[in-house]
């Protein structure tokens, strides 16, 4: 056979292939029962027509072009793409907390990097206020005396002007831009998102335990405690993932590296996006909730809701779901 | 099942079907996805200045509050979610990758989804570090398939999916006298592989200087110039192996285009 009436026979099978790849591979269109059928027997021939042009000698052009051809069959074939089973509001629903319950030693060990720090901090600057100095800038510090020796009505930094929408987009994009940065750090052998969570954990403690010995304390208390519920959890998960991905390089396993961050990868990528939509709920919170003018009761009470709902949520929810499927 | 045998410094990787065919891949290299990198950059710039513009026209409707919080949100939303949700949406392409004709692709060489754009890019933040991703190029020109941080986790490789459509054609090929391919013995004619890339030297001949052009053709001119009966053939094709190439595919095509019309 040459090249000619080769060409000449095949090409209409190829163009047919074509059709039927370009409608297979677009996102809207399914093709019937017959048409994946008669795919699969073109798949098959096309690679057969591959392997016969390379064992001639007709050319690169052909093979190229039957490379091509071949690589956007493969694709459709294998490429099933694994999206969220029930969509995003299934994955928030019980995916995402099943996932970090699957992970719970990741967990605790960022939990831990996070709050020991911040404890250990908290009780140091607060005995001795002026060890705050050592950890973060004066300038930190005086803004943030500043801004909690306020009334949350007054006009001011911490005025109702400047709150709401505002305060919520600007949480949002600071820490989530946090989140995702303490999650990808973990690449490097899970030294970036210790870092992270070491820092921030100090950091934290720092302001806590210095607006607390200037006698701020209830002030600072009664608005952060409600999104701290949701806010802190994100970090330690976003802390989770971090570890996830840093542990499949320290310790692959059974797996080569390449192989074991592909699968913890995606574990690590879902555990981070549930920490972006928790802190969407933290900074909906904080800019809409914390900064009302209401009796510190009020707040310490819906707080407390908070911290339950968020526990409850984690630990708990797809859990029967679970039970009912296996 | 996946054999891998690029060698060092090619631009190709291979991959192994279960259908047994081997296929290949023509990787993009730091630079073109540089330059991706940058129409890419150029749009987000784009984009958010003209959310800034729209949200400060709304102010005056909605007040400062609304739109500063907006403002923030879509501000986030394009600094972490441009890549990932354009290469969910467009099949591994963004726009300065599709002006480019890049995509990426997994690994085993079909599509990418959600959570391998999500994953690739929220590790930009990796790649960066310490500065402008010094850690990304390190790791694209010390990985087999060009893969920065965010493409060995994810498991994907960017590859180039249309070949540049080459310049010149082939008419003045008849510029060149015809060689009669009688010179050669045992009726030995050069493959049509061989023919192609004389045929892709020759359209390029034009881009290079003259000099490059006969050192490229050198390299194919001397084992064809081999096949020649005549000692004095050999040395003409030694001393002038780009003319030499050029004359030889004339007469090819000229003969292999009689052979259709027979």
């Amino acid at each position: 056979m040459n090249k000619q009436k080769f060409l000449g026979e095949r090409k209409p099978v190829w163009d047919r292939f074509e059709t039927l790849v370009e409608r297979a591979s677009h996102p809207r269109t399914k093709l019937s029962g017959a048409e994946v059928s008669e795919l699969s027997e073109l798949f098959r021939a096309l690679c057969y027509d591959l392997a016969q042009v390379r064992s001639h000698d007709w050319g690169s052009s052909i093979e190229r072009y039957l490379n091509d051809l071949v690589v956007r069959g493969h694709s459709a074939f294998y490429g099933a793409k694994p999206s969220p089973r029930g969509g995003v509001l299934g994955f928030l629903a019980h995916g995402f907390p099943r996932l970090l319950r699957q992970n719970h030693r990741f967990f605790w060990a960022a939990c831990a990097l996070f709050a020991v720090p911040m404890a250990v901090s908290w009780s140091v600057v607060a005995s001795d206020p002026s060890l705050a100095h050592r950890i973060l800038p004066g300038s930190v510090l005086y803004t943030m005396e500043e801004m909690y020796s306020q009334e949350l009505d007054e006009e001011g930094p911490m005025g109702r002007q400047r709150q709401d929408a505002a305060m919520a987009g600007f949480y949002v994009r600071h820490n989530t831009s946090i989140a995702f940065q303490c999650f990808a750090l973990g690449f490097f052998l899970g030294l970036g998102t210790i870092y992270v969570l070491l820092s921030n954990g100090i950091q934290l403690g720092t302001v806590a335990g210095y607006l607390i010995a200037q006698g701020h304390g209830e002030r600072f208390l009664s608005f952060v405690v409600s999104h701290s519920s949701f806010e802190l959890t994100a970090i330690v998960v976003a802390g989770t993932a971090g570890l996830v991905l840093g542990h499949a390089i320290v310790a692959p396993g059974n797996r080569s590296r390449s192989e074991a961050l592909r699968v913890r990868g995606l574990v690590a990528v879902k555990l981070a996006l549930g920490a972006a939509a928790m802190l969407f709920v933290a900074a909906t919170i904080e800019g809409f909730w914390s900064a009302l003018p209401l009796p510190p009761m009020v707040k310490y009470s819906a707080a407390a809701i908070l911290w339950i709902a968020v526990i409850g949520y984690l630990g708990f929810a797809g859990r029967a779901l679970r039970e009912r499927r296996s | 099942m996946q054999v891998r045998t690029a060698q060092p410094l090619s631009n190709r990787t291979y991959l192994e079907t279960p259908e047994n065919v081997r296929l290949a891949f023509r990787l993009a290299g730091p630079g073109t996805r540089l330059g991706a990198y940058g129409i890419d950059l150029a749009i987000r710039i784009a984009i958010f200045y003209a959310i800034a513009y729209v949200l400060t026209r709304l102010q005056p409707f909605t007040g400062m509050g609304l739109t500063t919080g907006v403002f923030f949100v879509l501000a986030f939303v394009l600094e972490w979610g441009y890549g990932a949700l354009f290469e969910t949406w467009w099949s591994g392409q963004t726009p300065g990758k599709r002006t480019l004709g890049l995509r990426v692709i997994k690994t085993e060489g079909y599509a990418i989804g959600f959570y391998e754009a999500m994953l690739r890019n929220l590790l930009r933040a990796a790649d960066f570090v310490p500065l402008f991703y010094a850690a990304g190029f390190l790791a694209s020109i010390s990985t087999s398939r060009m893969q920065r941080i965010g493409d060995i986790v994810a498991g994907t490789m960017v590859i180039r999916e249309k070949r540049p459509e080459l310049k010149g054609d082939l008419e003045s090929l008849t510029d060149f006298d015809a060689f009669p391919l009688t010179e050669f013995e045992h009726h030995y004619r050069p493959s049509e592989t061989t023919l192609e890339a004389i045929e892709t030297l020759f359209r390029r001949r034009l881009d290079l200087a003259p000099a490059r052009v006969d050192e490229i053709a050198a390299v194919l001119a001397e084992p064809i110039g081999k096949r020649l009966a005549n000692a004095e053939q050999q040395r003409y094709a030694h001393e002038k192996p780009s003319d030499f190439l050029f004359r030889v595919l004339r007469s090819a095509r000229a003969a292999s285009s009689e052979a259709q019309a027979a």
